[in-house]
């Protein structure tokens, strides 16, 4: 049986993908906040876990993979966050939160689950981005400073 | 997030770690989808879309699933656009004069 980690995986398009992995013959590991979520979309699926976790903390993800048990084939680094807001109504700490969550959180996860990875076959490992186009400046700026593209209406 | 799919990438190519990413369009679903419950962002939306629909949940999934398959096995530092063309639509929807 394959293996999957999925971040932010318990609610919204993370669930939609830990589901089709479930469905996939994947067994599933779902990290995520919110323990009672969390709890309650694994409990939802096949061969799934859910484990509560903060993706920004390095103490929390080796916990987290600890409780998974092995070394996933496939990571999706899917948790997120969104703000809205104009550029001038940001914080620098809000948008470092931001970017910790999605970039800082995803170079954790991953270096984590590499180290897991030496001397073993190979692994897959997919991040998503987001393409801003739901939000747009202003009231998305915040949104879209960290996003890949900003997409102008 | 691009650039660092790139640094992995190269970094643990060679550990067989294939490292890819995922950049979703309008997708009707997740954080998404309480702003395309509106018919009319919603027609607007989908509508400026050059394949004219607001992608699914499915549409991303499917994507994480062929990245992982062996269909895939020599795909890495790749970003995958699930967009129906938008994102490189701007011409299009600029006016002439």
């Amino acid at each position: 049986m394959r293996t999957a980690v999925i971040t932010g995986g318990a609610a919204g398009l993370g669930a939609d993908v830990a589901r089709r992995l479930s469905e996939s013959g994947y067994r599933v590991g779902i990290f995520d906040l919110g323990a009672d979520r969390v709890a309650q979309t694994a409990s939802e699926l096949d061969n799934a876990v859910g484990i509560e976790a903060d993706v920004t903390s390095p103490e929390q993800i080796a916990a987290a993979f600890e409780a998974f048990g092995e070394t996933p084939d496939l990571l999706v680094n899917n948790a997120g966050i969104v703000r809205f807001g104009a550029m001038e109504a940001q914080s620098a700490r809000r948008l470092h939160r931001r970017g910790q969550r999605q970039s800082a959180g995803e170079l954790l996860l991953c270096a984590r689950d590499r180290a897991r990875h030496d001397g073993r076959e190979a692994r897959a490992i997919s991040s998503t981005l987001r393409l801003s186009t739901a939000f747009t400046p202003p009231r998305g700026s915040d949104y879209t400073a960290l996003q890949r593209q900003p997409w102008p209406t | 997030m691009a650039n660092m799919t790139q640094a992995m990438a190269i970094e643990w190519g060679p550990k067989g770690i294939r490292v890819n990413a995922i950049a979703p369009g309008m997708i009707d679903a997740g954080m998404s989808k309480p702003i395309f419950e509106n018919p009319k962002v919603r027609a607007v939306r989908g509508g400026g879309v050059p394949l004219r629909a607001l992608g699914e949940a499915a549409d991303i999934t499917e994507a994480v699933l062929f990245l992982d398959s062996e269909g895939a096995k020599y795909i890495s530092g790749h970003e995958l656009v699930v967009d129906g063309g938008v994102s490189t639509s701007v011409m299009a929807h600029l006016p002439r004069e």
